[in-house]
């Protein structure tokens, strides 16, 4: 039925008919996203409000109190550890996020000239860390970084060194482990970007006479910027939320707030804390997603380039 | 479409009101349902690994047999109650376990935030044949574990016999001490270096500086620690008796040492949460597990038990321990209700000591 043949259409004071049909149909897709809309709302918004009032209880002598005191955030800004951590969490991801990225691009870049049983093989081998649990996988890191492990092993048996490298409880084992994770995080958006631009720019700028580096650093890398935006985001996000690879491969030396945040609601009973700690860590996660948000803006490919 | 079945904008809303109305009753919903008791149902927490597996088969499986009862077994990790979840849960009335073990800080947790139901004495007859000191109101002690010095026998010769072995700079890069409880970290450190264990201070982190050429890591838990032996990380550190019993037993040269200046002997409380759904049944199985068979089983395993009938062998006796009067005289006494408190300052200085 089109809409002027709608019974409410001929009525003389009635609204123009295509208008109440957009209406109607605005409000139908506001229909089909609303079951989404509630879950979320219910499993995600009432919880994050939940912390968030949580932040600002009181804890005193183990037990908490319900109301609005600033108590855990003048801690956070005054006690000299929290944020002292938090500026550590933050290098930490940097560093991972350098050492991903700079990992990532030319696995990104060999699976973008590879054929498809190489891209598939590439794919295979970067996704199969995910495959393992973590535990496993850091144990198996143990048996490779430690003291009597393959890596000093081998070493000490060429005779290239004498006693063993400190290969883990530090931050070379806890970046080297989450990259091996992580990596696939960053390689698929920058091969997706990759694979987008057109090899005709890079033909052209070569034959006008560009070196491979500057048809690189000029052309390629510049019509990637989104890919690796969108790998830097992700390799930080995820490097913020670090608990248990420093923990076994760190040996809790190399402290994160997400292992602050454990300890004092599991040790010490202080959710208050905890939460606000948790709020700090989500204000700056989502203070990256929209710098990222915008450098993505500022760096989008038209769609005609 | 006819008229009728077209939806309208009335039609929409009072769809999206049923939709959240359904979505924010149904946790309640679920949750009243959830929380009726039925008395042929008791909940426990369950561990991992060889200690979880002898709870499951002897303390478990036998009492759920013998009442004809229906088990739910919750895994808990890391050998500790979640007291944070179990908090939320006892205040919405329905906690996920009939019976739970408490560290002695978390017992003092849970009596200040009033989770706990009292367990009468008449409702366990085997109280009787108890040790007084392991009866409380809230429930009984039982698990009873050391803290000491663990070595590798074939080098750190002679045996050491003080903390301070630790701090030993021929140990360098060789040494572990335990973060998962920091408090008896920091507390064996009081005890090597003033005797006491309180209070912990500039002093007691000034120590622990002074070890940090020695630590090799802050090891997690007991399977941590026990790896870091396996794999030869580490020669010495202070350990749990039981973890080392185990590693003799898998072959590898350790042995248990009890320091001069003094070690630290632990149990767990089990209580009864408030709002359990099986409140009788908890309790006999709590007069149950207390008896000697339960406890023998135990340990056999390495850990203590407060039951006065229960006989151990000569071997079991160097594993347990606490049997012998005069090591147990050894232990320190600590003050689980100053270390809640004080936690949250010394967890400070601790981040800000490991992360210097």
């Amino acid at each position: 039925m089109s809409p002027d043949r709608h019974p409410r259409a001929e009525a003389p004071d009635a609204a123009p008919p295509v208008r109440a049909w957009a209406r109607i149909g605005r409000l139908r897709a506001w229909g089909l996203v609303l079951p989404a809309g509630v879950l979320y709302a219910v499993t995600f918004g009432i919880p994050l409000a939940m912390l968030l009032g949580a932040s600002f209880a009181r804890f005193q002598g183990g037990v908490t109190t319900p109301g609005f005191f600033l108590d855990n955030y003048v801690k956070i800004a005054t006690d000299g550890v929290t944020l002292a951590v938090f500026r550590n969490t933050v290098s930490l991801s940097l560093l991972i996020t350098a050492v991903g990225l700079a990992c990532a691009l030319p696995v990104a870049m060999l699976m973008r000239r590879a054929g498809p049983g190489l891209r598939l093989v590439a794919m295979f081998v970067l996704v199969s860390p995910l495959l393992t649990s973590i535990i496993v996988r850091n144990v198996a890191w143990m048996l490779i970084l430690g003291r009597s492990g393959m890596i000093n092993s081998w070493l000490i048996d060429a005779g290239l060194i004498s006693a063993p490298l400190p290969l883990m409880y530090n931050r070379l084992g806890v970046v080297i482990a989450v990259v091996h994770v992580y990596l696939p995080f960053a390689v698929l958006p920058i091969y997706a970007a990759l694979r987008a631009i057109d090899p005709a720019r890079e033909r052209a700028a070569a034959s006008l006479g560009a070196a491979p580096w500057r048809v690189f650093v000029h052309v390629t890398l510049p019509l990637a910027a989104p890919g690796l935006i969108a790998a830097f985001t992700l390799l930080f996000i995820l490097s913020m939320g670090l608990y248990l690879t420093p923990v076994i491969l760190g040996g809790n030396f190399v402290v994160t707030l997400p292992m602050m945040i454990t300890d004092a609601a599991r040790n010490q009973y202080n959710w208050p804390y905890a939460s606000a700690m948790s709020v700090l860590l989500l204000a700056s996660i989502v203070a990256v997603v929209a710098v990222s948000a915008v450098l993505g803006r500022l760096f989008a490919v038209p769609r005609d380039a | 479409m006819t008229n009728a079945s077209r939806p309208t904008r009335r039609h929409l809303l009072s769809g999206a009101a049923a939709t959240a109305a359904f979505a924010v009753a149904a946790p309640y919903i679920a949750t009243r349902a959830h929380a009726q008791g039925d008395p042929k149902v008791i909940r426990f927490y369950t561990q991992d690994g060889t200690l979880g597996d002898l709870y499951m088969e002897h303390w478990y499986r036998p009492f759920v047999e013998m009442h004809d009862l229906r088990a739910e077994y919750i895994p808990l990790q890391g050998g500790n109650a979640p007291m944070e979840k179990l908090q939320a849960q006892i205040a919405a009335g329905r906690p996920e376990a009939d019976v739970i073990p408490l560290h002695g800080n978390q017992l003092v947790f849970a009596l200040r935030n009033d989770m706990l139901m009292p367990v009468p004495r008449d409702a366990v007859p085997e109280y009787a044949n108890l040790h007084e000191q392991y009866i409380t109101d809230w429930g009984p002690g039982m698990v009873l574990w050391c803290y000491g010095l663990a070595y590798n026998t074939e080098k750190v010769t002679p045996a050491p016999t003080s903390w301070k072995a630790l701090w030993d700079p021929q140990w360098a890069g060789r040494v572990a001490i335990n973060e998962a409880l920091k408090d008896q970290a920091l507390q064996m450190v009081n005890i090597a270096f003033k005797g006491q264990p309180y209070p912990v201070d500039e002093e007691t982190f000034a120590h622990l500086t002074a070890l940090r050429p020695n630590l090799v890591t802050l090891w997690s838990s007991g399977a941590d620690a026990e790896q870091l032996f396996r794999n030869d990380e580490i020669v010495m550190t202070p350990f749990w008796n039981g973890r080392v019993t185990r590693l003799k037993g898998e072959g590898l040269p350790i042995a248990f040492a009890v320091p001069d200046e003094g070690f630290f002997v632990r149990h767990s409380t089990y209580a009864i949460p408030k709002g359990s759904r099986n409140p009788e049944m908890a309790m006999k199985w709590l007069d149950f597990v207390l008896g000697v068979e339960p406890q023998k089983r135990l340990v056999e395993f390495g850990y203590g038990t407060p039951n006065k009938l229960v006989t151990y062998t000569p071997e079991e006796e160097a594993a347990v321990i606490v049997t012998d009067a005069a090591v147990v005289a050894k232990a320190v006494e600590e003050d689980f209700a100053r270390i809640l408190d004080e936690t949250p300052q010394w967890n400070d200085m601790w981040t800000a000591w490991k992360a210097g």
